[in-house]
């Protein structure tokens, strides 16, 4: 039996029944019968952690998709998650919850200023294009990934929704970049009565348009819709608006940017992005 | 793994391209509820755009939005898929698409254990989580990039729950503390910045030297220093469990010697390790003091090593105080076989002492002086401290306390031992270690100096260090021995193994042959020099 050492804040505590919906070397994503928690998904440490994620060390199984596969029967009675096909047994009731981001009171625009120039320093360190010429700014990422943005995100923040399902990856890149938008502007929701409209008419598109992308893609943007988002990316939010620590900002740029093949890079591009359109403009 | 192809279509373009004589041809495979991670589908196309004949390929998830933007690509608008279907495209020859078509088959409905099998698929590791994703139970990074990168890749690999050796140098001691604490908080080892040299669990890593395993720890905040200890121990029987090396700040005292003491609990709880060794050079005195008093508390004979530092005799302690680099690792054999201490004092051999008496009647009155050129910072530090207990007050790049700065670092003057792989020397040009010429000219140089009466230099050995390390130094040799009536002495000592790519006992021979009076360790050769220049009167 493995032990799950987190949990997210929206996993199942009760009892399911569910199959798996995909499997990855350190990852197995679950659909349940819950109507309030339909997904769940099991992750390796090295992977982000999620709302609706246990973390598990798999360590000794080796390669996932080498013991489960798609459709396999799962379920959960007292806190015992388990895959009988694959006699994989994880006991989640001892996990712990990951912390979240305090909400958001007061904005300091020279600070936010400083953090965002950070910030793009260390995502133009990490991205060099396919010919070999360093990116140079957030715009530039933007370009070289092809998404459309509206000159002013205020005036037409639907347009950012032309971008879902485009790009590479599991999660395309559009999907992450609408993600990093829709994260800044859930963080500054209660106090910038601007951002909370945005975001409503983003949300609005977005929800009509989640057939559009993968199932994995959709489930991450049906969270960002409720506004819950994974922990790098909430609390990279937080402190590039609240923090006076430049290594805090470092780290937590390498702990996004560590995310997927660029999944991490894209959704930092969404975040610079609404900054600038948001906060900076 | 249910994969079903849905649609398998040879499409060819609507109209056949004709270019120069080669047919273009288009074709794709859609995969039906086919999930990949971000970084296997950017392995496959990777792999896919380097096939000879492929024009272009394409990897990616069957939304409306790709498959629209592949049309633009010049894909054609026939593919067929949903968006939780995984396209593969290609476009370019006939045979190189179906090559890559049926690659990218391979790779995606492979089982786990035939992905590292007879495939050639290795794609390039451009980060840290790309190689955990291929060897997931990596635990080390091994860092060696531009100073003004390394500290945010070492927090990359130690966010990724790795073990970090910086070989990386030019890192500031605000970074470097920042990625030692980080490190502190995650239980995870930074060895570095500046870390040329480790051996763990037995492999060489950076310069280091093939040295037998064994009951020794070794912990260093000096890179030569490490490699002349490890030799040691090998040379006199013993063996090397594992040896960190902390970078050359570590012990400054705005660091607090956080990796040597990681490294010494961790040897202290290693049931592989009986005895440690610590080595550095001079430390700030609160650090030292922290170091001691944990070495003190470790239930392991710890031998301990600060150059310019050495205090007496073992303590009630546990803790032993080594005279030299070589000292240290003699002592730690010692207490490993329960034996009687090592002494420190330089001994004379009767055939050296024969041999000095004559080089001594080839000089004339004039040559008076050492020339001390080394390739190892620390032996060029080691050699300055003896010297000076011989009373020699010398010049050099890196002077030790009560020894002077060169007024021209190309220039010797009186005594002067310089270390020529310090930065003054090594700006655009490889270290000595690795490219021994600019020793050899030196020595040329300084032999060329009616002053010059003796030539002391160092010889390292070992991975990464130069595979040829003989081949011009002859030549030298050879050159100076035509050149000069009176030669002056040339003393050596080679930092290396019998084990060793190079070869040290080849080397030794071969030195000992051109005239050269080959020393045991380096302290040996420093003293064997002084001793000389201090007959001279």
């Amino acid at each position: 039996m493995m032990i799950a050492l987190t949990k997210g804040y929206l996993c199942p505590s009760q009892p399911f029944n569910g199959k798996v919906h995909s499997v990855f070397r350190r990852a197995i994503n679950i659909t349940t019968d819950l109507t309030s928690e339909p997904w769940v998904s099991l992750l390796g440490q090295a992977l982000p952690a999620t709302p609706t994620a246990f973390q598990c060390d798999f360590g000794a199984h080796g390669d996932l998709t080498a013991l489960v596969k798609a459709g396999d029967v799962v379920f959960m009675r007292g806190g015992v998650i388990r895959l009988p096909a694959a006699a994989l047994v994880v006991n989640t009731s001892a996990a712990k919850d990951w912390p979240q981001t305090e909400p958001i009171m007061l904005l300091n625009q020279a600070l936010i200023q400083r953090n965002f120039g950070l910030a793009e320093a260390g995502l133009s360190q990490h991205c060099v294009a396919p010919q070999q010429q360093r990116i140079r700014s957030a715009h530039e990422y933007i370009q070289h990934l092809g998404l459309t943005t509206p000159m002013c995100l205020a005036s037409a923040p639907e347009w950012l929704t032309n971008n879902i399902g485009y790009g590479k990856g599991l999660t395309p890149s559009g999907d992450d970049f609408l993600l990093g938008v829709l994260a800044v502007l859930s963080s500054v929701y209660e106090i910038y009565p601007k951002a909370a409209d945005i975001f409503q008419r983003i949300a609005l598109q977005v929800q009509q348009q989640l057939g559009k992308t993968t199932d994995i893609s959709a489930h991450y943007l049906s969270l960002a819709l409720s506004r819950h988002f994974s922990q790098p990316v909430q609390w990279l939010v937080y402190y590039l608006l609240t923090t006076q620590d430049e290594s805090t900002i470092a780290i937590a740029m390498a702990k996004n940017l560590s995310i997927g093949a660029s999944s991490g890079a894209d959704t930092i591009a969404g975040i610079l992005y609404c900054i600038t359109q948001l906060l900076l403009s | 793994m249910q994969v079903s192809c849905t649609a398998l279509l040879n499409y060819y373009l609507a109209n056949k391209l004709k270019l120069t004589g080669i047919y273009m041809v288009i074709k794709y495979k859609a995969f039906e509820n086919l999930y990949q991670d971000s970084v296997s589908l950017m392995q496959i196309s990777a792999r896919l755009n380097k096939i000879v004949g492929v024009d272009e390929a394409s990897v990616v998830m069957g939304t409306e939005a790709n498959l629209s933007r592949m049309a633009d690509a010049g894909f054609g608008d026939n593919i067929v898929a949903k968006p939780n279907d995984l396209v593969i495209a290609v476009k370019g020859e006939e045979e190189a698409c179906n090559t890559a078509i049926e690659q990218a088959q391979q790779a995606l409905t492979a089982k786990p254990d035939e992905g590292s099998g007879g495939a050639s698929f290795s794609p390039p590791l451009t980060s840290f989580a790309l190689g955990l994703e291929q060897h997931a139970d990596a635990n080390l990074a091994l860092i060696s990039v531009p100073g003004e990168y390394a500290a945010a890749e070492a927090i990359k690999a130690l966010n990724l729950g790795l073990n970090v050796m910086m070989f990386s140098d030019n890192v500031s001691l605000a970074d470097e503390l920042q990625i030692k604490q980080l490190a502190q908080k995650k239980a995870l080892m930074v060895m570095g910045p500046d870390c040329g040299t480790a051996i763990i669990n037995g492999i060489p890593l950076g310069f280091a030297n093939v040295v037998r395993r064994g009951a020794i720890g070794v912990v260093a905040a000096s890179g030569t220093g490490l490699q002349e200890a490890t030799c040691r121990i090998h040379q006199l029987g013993g063996g090397v469990s594992q040896a960190m090396g902390t970078g050359g700040h570590d012990l400054h005292q705005d660091i607090g010697g956080i990796s040597m003491l990681q490294g010494l609990l961790a040897l202290a709880e290693d049931d592989a390790t009986k005895v440690i060794v610590l080595i550095s050079k001079p430390p700030a005195a609160a650090i030292a003091e922290r170091i001691l008093a944990t070495a003190a508390q470790v239930d392991k004979p710890v031998v301990v090593h600060f150059l310019g530092q050495a205090d007496s005799q073992a303590t009630a302690t546990g803790v032993y105080f080594a005279h030299s680099l070589a000292h240290s690792a003699e002592v730690a054999v010692a207490v490993l076989r329960n034996q009687a201490l090592p002494n420190a004092q330089f001994i004379l051999s009767a055939q050296v002492q024969e041999q000095v008496t004559t080089l001594k009647t080839q000089l004339t009155p004039t040559q008076r002086y050492i020339r001390g050129v080394f390739a190892g910072g620390t032996f060029c530090f080691e050699a300055q401290i003896i010297a000076s207990q011989y009373g020699l007050s010398a010049f050099s790049n890196t002077p030790i306390q009560g020894n002077h700065c060169l007024e021209d670092v190309w220039t010797s003057q009186q005594h002067t031992i310089v270390d020529l792989g310090d930065d003054d020397f090594t700006q655009g040009r490889p270290h000595p270690m690795i490219d021994p010429s600019l020793r050899n000219q030196r020595m040329l140089q300084d032999a060329r100096d009616a002053s010059t009466a003796v030539i002391l230099f160092d010889v390292v050995l070992g991975y990464g260090a130069s595979e040829e390390p003989l081949a011009e130094l002859l030549d030298t040799l050879d050159q100076i021995r035509n050149e000069q009536v009176s030669m002056p002495a040339l003393i050596a000592h080679v930092c290396g193994t019998d084990l060793d790519p190079q070869a040290r006992d080849v080397i030794r021979q071969a030195l000992e042959d051109a005239g050269v009076i080959i020393a045991d360790s380096n302290a040996d050769a420093a003293h064997l020099a002084a001793y000389f220049v201090s007959q001279l009167g």
